[in-house]
């Protein structure tokens, strides 16, 4: 059984990894991104969901409980079928009690994701860094707000 | 965590890659620490394998090349590896990888 799961901030190329392990070791890719494509009104853009104002997002409990129960039933589904490298922002977080499944958490530096962003989003390098800073704030309250924990929680060894 | 940053694409890929394959994977915070150390000065660095050890030399192999990039020599997976001069040889310490105790350094 293979179970790979990668947690990745933005602009940290861990898509590129996530897609990159899935083909070598032939195991199915699966994004947060395709979990969500079929499923209406949770098919939101991580960048639009990042926007929302977490006060706004407390007053949705009833959104948030359905979000999270469909996003983690669509991922168990996904990942019975064994052999599947899943990568996406806090996909951990579902699998966090998971014994036997691989968790990787991909970061870089900031001016290295700045530049990634700054070709990626066509801005200049020292906007690209003002808005990786303010996606990884978003993502932390995001993420709090969420899931009840801080988003670059670190597990484990750091290499 | 990877630090993406410190590890190049295809030694994150690579890593990941050696982690999945082996659920038997450690490796000690002394060792880390050690490797950790080396990535911070100019040393060239030889992952040095134990003889006959094949696994563990290619799990140890992924870690060091990992973080040494691009500095590994890298002798392939299994041989004994021994540092040349102006290069600082590293090898496995009891307690990496797993069942793998006692491993002779």
């Amino acid at each position: 059984m293979g179970i790979i799961v990668i947690s990745r901030g933005a602009y940290t190329m861990g898509k590129e990894v996530g897609e990159e392990v899935a083909r070598r070791l032939g195991y199915n890719c699966l994004s947060r991104e395709e979990l969500l494509e079929t499923s209406g009104e949770f098919n939101v853009p991580e960048v639009r969901l990042l926007g929302v104002d977490p006060p706004v997002l407390e007053n949705m409990v009833y959104w948030k409980r359905r979000y999270l129960s469909f996003i983690q039933s669509s991922l168990f589904r996904r990942l019975k079928e064994d052999n599947v490298v899943y990568h996406g922002f806090s996909g951990r977080v579902f699998v966090r009690d998971f014994p036997g499944v691989l968790k990787v958490r991909v970061e870089a530096d900031l001016q290295d994701r700045a530049r990634i962003a700054a070709l990626r989003e066509g801005v200049t390098q020292e906007r690209a860094v003002g808005m990786v800073k303010r996606i990884d704030e978003n993502r932390k309250r995001w993420c709090r707000q969420l899931y009840g924990v801080e988003s670059a929680t670190v597990v484990g060894s750091i290499l | 965590m990877i630090n993406a940053s410190r590890i190049s694409l295809e030694g994150t890929v690579e890593l990941i890659c050696g982690l999945a394959r082996s659920p038997r994977f450690t490796i000690t915070s002394e060792t880390l620490a050690k490797i950790e150390a080396l990535c911070r000065s100019d040393e060239e660095v030889v992952g040095m394998m134990p003889q006959g050890e094949e696994t563990v030399a290619g799990y140890f192999a992924a870690v060091i090349g990992c973080m040494m990039q691009p500095t590994l020599h890298r002798r392939g997976n299994g041989s004994l590896s021994r540092p040349r001069r102006g290069q600082v040889g590293l090898a496995p310490a009891e307690g990496d990888f797993g069942q793998y105790h006692g491993i002779s350094t």
